[in-house]
């Protein structure tokens, strides 16, 4: 599996709507292009939310050459369109809560959930590390549950410090990135991990599938979070 | 076809038949005495198969004369002489003349191509009208062509080209192109070791897109930092090439048979990066290296030694030779010298490089011994060393081995835990094993009870000084455990969870986990550790024969301990309260069985010791008797602690399937409150210490305690297997055992990449020989009562015992012993009888 390199992207979309999403995904857009390194450009949406056409301009400004990302609002209003742009994008998508949560100004801390998967991993780390050399700090978060939990534990304090030099070895090898480990079920953590860890944003790879996998886990993050979530998609080709 | 480009490869050995020779003129005669004496002193075996032809004194003087017919009896001959020095068949070149038929008949050199053979290069120099058989190479050219090759061999051993390593399934762990997550195990899986001192299994060049990559040098007992951040101190780095551009994938191939490392480069055109190393284990302290690349690629090195990263490191050069050395805070250091050369062979350009390692736990290393092994390794040249290495390795073999018939993937991984055990070991001073010995960071190179209880055991066995020297580590300790009791309010000897250089406590106070400060309480309650020590001395005095009374304080000191830490209850009963017992998943519990029968145990062996005080040994033997165990004769079980039967009842398979660290799906407060435990704990009594249980309690507790088991310790597969086997369920403790054997070929946890997991080791062998085979000793009596797997068609054990060689050929119908002195040995239930030689134990009818 492989991700689409947005290594040489320059540029961040935000996606204004008909009825203007305003100030929330402009301002998430500036502090995304801020820490990458690259431009705002805007993108007045000329349909309703969810058509055809609206979904289809987004894609076609998304695919052109040099835009890094796309940025907009993930609430439930907005779902019929960012939901299938995210299902049909090869680049990152970056969903902006109509929460009144935080909606900061700069993207200092990132949260990066991984479940120990190689392609998981793979897809995220290209926007991961773009953002860390524009000085955001990584917390990964990984939740044991009956699928990821390890088979040898020893002892308590020798056994998590082994672990998590090896998990982030393999999954996030950004110097700096530390990591958090939580048990139960995911969907129930990212979000409130991201609160804990004052978050500025989370990262989330996903298969564009939502009716497999870890669907879940990636609804209830952009339905719940109070910070932006991009998602990144996991790439077959 | 050319000698050169026929072989390619340098041989360790080369058997040529008289006929090949064709000596008949002086002259030839002398140029063929010539060859092989100077093939000789690389260490080549050189040996003519004579045919009972009178052999010239030229040639008598230089080879190894055989003068057998030529039959597959003397082909099987010559492997096996070789193969007591170490060499395999892969490493032989044959040459002969008539191999072919000739007038229909098939021709006496093809009698030598035995199936044994498959890997030798067979060369045949003759005319061979009809052809030869399958598998030989036919060159022709006669003697001419027979000098020819010996010239090439000589001239590929004074090149130093890289030798080759025989690639016998059996004995070879192999890795091709493995991606760079994977590196990271190799870099543990591979690791060398000897005398002490041990070394990752890096590659040669630095590894900028692979995080992690941890090349490193490790001496055991030698430590930097203070408290818990205690840890070993990495030395010089000596196996650092730099190569331009580096090989994009290779082959890695470890030797178990002789203790050699290669590396072959993959798709690399005609000059590809080939490289072996070696820790020997005949020159103290001696590592070596020979690498080969296209010479624009292999640059002439600058420093043989290198900074290991995260350290500072003093160096300099002085008479022809580099030094290194990096220093402790505390005075300690660990430091080597080293020398190197190139060599040009036409294209391609070797690298030769030696080390040699010395270190102090205490104070700044003597380099003296440093300097005068590499002087003397040096002096005997790479090739040689090599030779002797083998040589010693096979004799290693010879006397310690397991053998597995119909089951190649177990033996394979049996013989790989044997080996990383001897890489970890030395016989010398003393030697603290740490949790992941050697081989890494994990675990910071502290010393818990796997040293004592699951390591020594298969020490003892192997290399009985190697033994002694890891009691010496905790004899030496004695100070600081009678320290700790006296800060506790107790007599004797209490020692410490997780120990180092001072043996002081060095268990971690608290982790973060889960977005919380846990605190950690095995180092304030983890008390079994001062009887596992104590057993520990006990178990290689027992298994070793060695009259040792050193080790009486191990046993009195912690018998003191226990008879200080016990309470009696108004009924007179003894109880030890709130400790952690080898089950971690239940902190401060009171009463648990394996910590008080431990400690009855305890108070029972040193009641017999000399030197006690008046009536101390009464006082001991009479509160061993009082000590609660928790064991119901109704049920035949034993409680594991008190209140345990009252917790959930959680069984495993409602959960998940074992393995797996129950506590991180559940919950710590979840599983502390169930009947979940992480490993055996009074099942490890059953192991231990089978003569203090109740007769017949092991079946009715496997059956209770082993579906409540998480097995979420990596101890626990292993003795599990141990205990399946003694329970008569043979079959399934083969079925334990396989996870065990792959913990770290597979890295089951994994943490492979930080460390090999040593103790799995230790329990490996403990499984074979003490489960399977049911081998113990008592009171001066090797026991043996074998439990074969039915996928196993036979067991063979080599090890010492009792101050002999001792081999155990096992069937589903017999065991036979073979020792090389008188040795007192029985089946269960049957009265010793002294062995001499070699005997049939039968079972009674």
């Amino acid at each position: 599996m492989t991700t689409v390199k947005a290594a040489d992207a320059a540029e961040v979309l935000a996606v204004l709507g008909q009825r203007d999403a305003g100030p929330p995904v402009a301002q998430t857009a500036a502090a995304v292009a801020r820490i990458a390194g690259g431009e705002v450009r805007p993108l007045r949406l000329a349909a309703d939310l969810g058509s055809r056409r609206a979904v289809a301009q987004v894609l076609r400004a998304l695919h052109q050459p040099g835009i890094l990302t796309a940025v907009l609002a993930g609430d439930e209003v907005s779902r019929p369109l960012w939901q299938r742009v995210a299902q049909q994008s090869d680049k990152p998508l970056v969903l902006v809560p109509a929460a009144a949560g935080r909606r900061p100004s700069e993207i200092r801390k990132i949260l990066l959930p991984l479940d120990g998967t190689a392609p998981s991993a793979a897809a995220v780390a290209p926007i991961a590390e773009r953002l860390a050399r524009g000085g955001a700090e990584l917390v990964v978060l990984h939740v044991f549950d009956v699928d990821t939990v390890p088979k040898f534990w020893d002892q308590q304090a020798h056994a998590g410090q082994a672990w998590t030099e090896e998990f982030l070895a393999r999954y996030c090898s950004v110097p700096g990135a530390r990591l958090e480990l939580r048990r139960g079920a995911a969907a129930e953590h990212v979000v409130r991990v991201a609160g804990a860890q004052q978050a500025d944003m989370i990262a989330l790879a996903w298969s564009q599938q939502l009716d497999r996998g870890r669907a879940r886990v990636v609804l209830r993050t952009v339905l719940e979070s109070e910070v932006p979530v991009i998602l990144v998609p996991i790439l077959v080709r | 076809m050319t000698a050169r480009e026929l072989t390619g490869r340098t041989f360790a050995a080369v058997a040529f038949t008289w006929e090949a020779a064709a000596p008949h003129r002086t002259r030839a005669v002398q140029a063929l005495g010539r060859r092989a004496a100077s093939i000789r002193a690389f260490g080549v075996d050189v040996i003519v198969i004579s045919r009972g032809h009178a052999v010239p004194a030229g040639l008598r003087q230089s080879c190894r004369i055989l003068r057998a017919g030529g039959s597959p009896e003397t082909m099987r001959g010559i492997l096996g002489a070789l193969a007591r020095r170490g060499v395999g068949p892969g490493l032989l070149l044959l040459v002969g003349s008539q191999f072919g038929t000739s007038g229909g008949r098939p021709g006496p050199d093809s009698l030598l191509l035995v199936p044994e053979a498959a890997r030798v290069l067979a060369v045949s120099v003759g005319p061979e009208p009809a052809g030869v058989p399958a598998g030989v190479t036919h060159l022709g050219g006669g003697s001419a062509m027979l000098l020819a090759l010996l010239d090439e061999q000589v001239r590929r051993h004074a090149r130093q080209r890289v030798p080759e390593v025989d690639e016998d399934p059996d004995w070879i762990v192999s890795e091709t192109g493995p991606g760079p997550l994977r590196r990271r195990v190799t870099e543990s899986l591979f690791t060398l070791g000897a005398w002490g001192v041990a070394t990752r299994g890096s590659v040669e060049e630095a590894l900028p897109g692979v995080p992690g990559s941890h090349p490193m040098v490790l001496a055991a007992g030698i430590y930097d930092g203070t408290g818990p951040g205690q840890h070993l101190l990495p030395g010089p780095l000596w196996t650092h090439l730099a190569i331009e551009p580096p090989p994009v994938a290779d082959r890695r191939v470890l030797d178990l048979r002789t203790g050699v490392l290669e590396r072959t480069e993959m798709a690399a055109g005609d000059c590809p990066l080939r490289s072996v190393r070696l820790a020997s284990i005949t020159v103290p302290g001696v590592v070596a290296m020979r690498a080969q690349a296209a010479a624009a690629r292999l640059p002439r090195p600058r420093r043989p030694l290198r900074r290991p990263s995260a350290a500072e490191m003093t160096a300099g050069r002085q008479d022809g030779t580099y030094w290194a050395r990096v220093d402790a805070e505390s005075g300690a250091g660990l430091a080597a010298v080293a020398t190197e050369c190139t060599r040009r062979d036409g294209a391609v350009r070797t690298v030769q490089r030696m080390a040699a390692y010395a270190g102090s736990g205490r104070h700044r290393p003597d380099m003296g011994p440093a300097v005068e092994a590499l002087r003397e390794a040096h002096g005997m040249g790479f090739d040689r060393l090599l030779a002797d290495h083998r040589a010693a390795w096979a004799r290693r073999w010879e006397t310690v081995d397991i053998q597995v018939r119909g089951d190649p993937e177990a033996q394979l991984a049996l013989r790989y835990a044997l080996f990383q055990l001897w890489c970890a070991i030395k016989a010398h001073g003393e030697l603290p094993v740490g949790a992941r010995g050697l081989s890494g960071t994990g675990y910071l190179g502290h010393v818990f009870w796997d040293a004592d209880v699951f390591t020594l055991p298969a020490v003892a066995a192997m290399d009985p000084a190697a033994a002694g020297a890891m009691v010496r580590y905790r004899l030496r300790r004695l100070a600081a455990a009678r320290a700790r009791a006296r800060a506790a309010g107790l007599r004797g000897a209490r020692f410490p969870w997780e120990s180092a250089a001072t043996g002081d406590d060095v268990t971690p106070a608290e982790v973060g986990l889960g977005g919380r400060r846990i605190p950690i309480l095995t180092g304030r309650l983890e008390e079994h550790i001062s009887a596992d020590v104590a057993w520990s001395a006990a178990h290689y005095a027992s298994w070793t024969g060695l009259r040792t009374p050193a080790i009486t304080p191990l046993l009195t000191e912690t018998a003191r301990y226990w008879a200080s830490r016990c309470r009696l209850d108004a009924a007179g009963r003894a109880h030890i309260d709130d400790v952690i017992g080898p089950d971690e998943y239940h902190e401060r519990v009171n009463d648990n069985a394996f910590t008080n029968v431990m400690a009855r145990w305890n108070l029972r062996a040193a009641a017999g010791r000399p030197g006690l005080a008046p009536g101390e040994a009464r006082q001991w033997r009479d509160l061993a008797a009082r000590i609660v165990d928790g064991y119901d004769s109704e049920t035949g079980l034993y409680e594991q602690f008190a209140g345990y039967f009252a917790l959930e009842p959680l069984l495993l398979k409602d959960i998940a399937a074992p393995p797996v660290a129950a506590d991180l799906l559940l919950g710590r407060e979840r599983v502390s409150g169930s009947q979940l435990i992480k490993q055996p704990d009074v099942l490890m009594l059953h192991h231990l210490v089978p003569d203090q249980v109740e007769p017949g309690s092991l079946g009715p507790n496997l059956d209770y305690y082993d579906p409540r088991t998480a097995h979420g310790s990596s101890l626990s597969p292993a003795i599990t297997a141990s205990l399946l086997a003694r329970a008569g369920r043979p079959d399934e403790a083969l079925a334990m055992l396989r996870i065990a054997l792959a913990l770290d070929l597979d890295d089951l946890t994994g943490m492979t990449a930080s460390g090999l997991h040593l103790a799995t080791m230790g329990g490996i062998w403990q499984a074979v020989v003490a489960g399977l085979a049911g081998a113990r000793v008592r009171d001066g009596v090797l026991t043996v009562d074998p439990r074969l797997p039915s996928a196993w068609d036979g067991l063979q054990l080599r090890f010492r015992c009792l101050g002999r060689k001792v081999r155990l050929d096992i069937t589903h119908e017999r065991t036979e012993i073979r020792v090389d002195g008188p040795l007192a040995a029985a089946l269960p239930g049957q009265a010793p009888r002294m062995v001499a030689g070699a005997a049939t134990l039968r079972r009674s009818a």
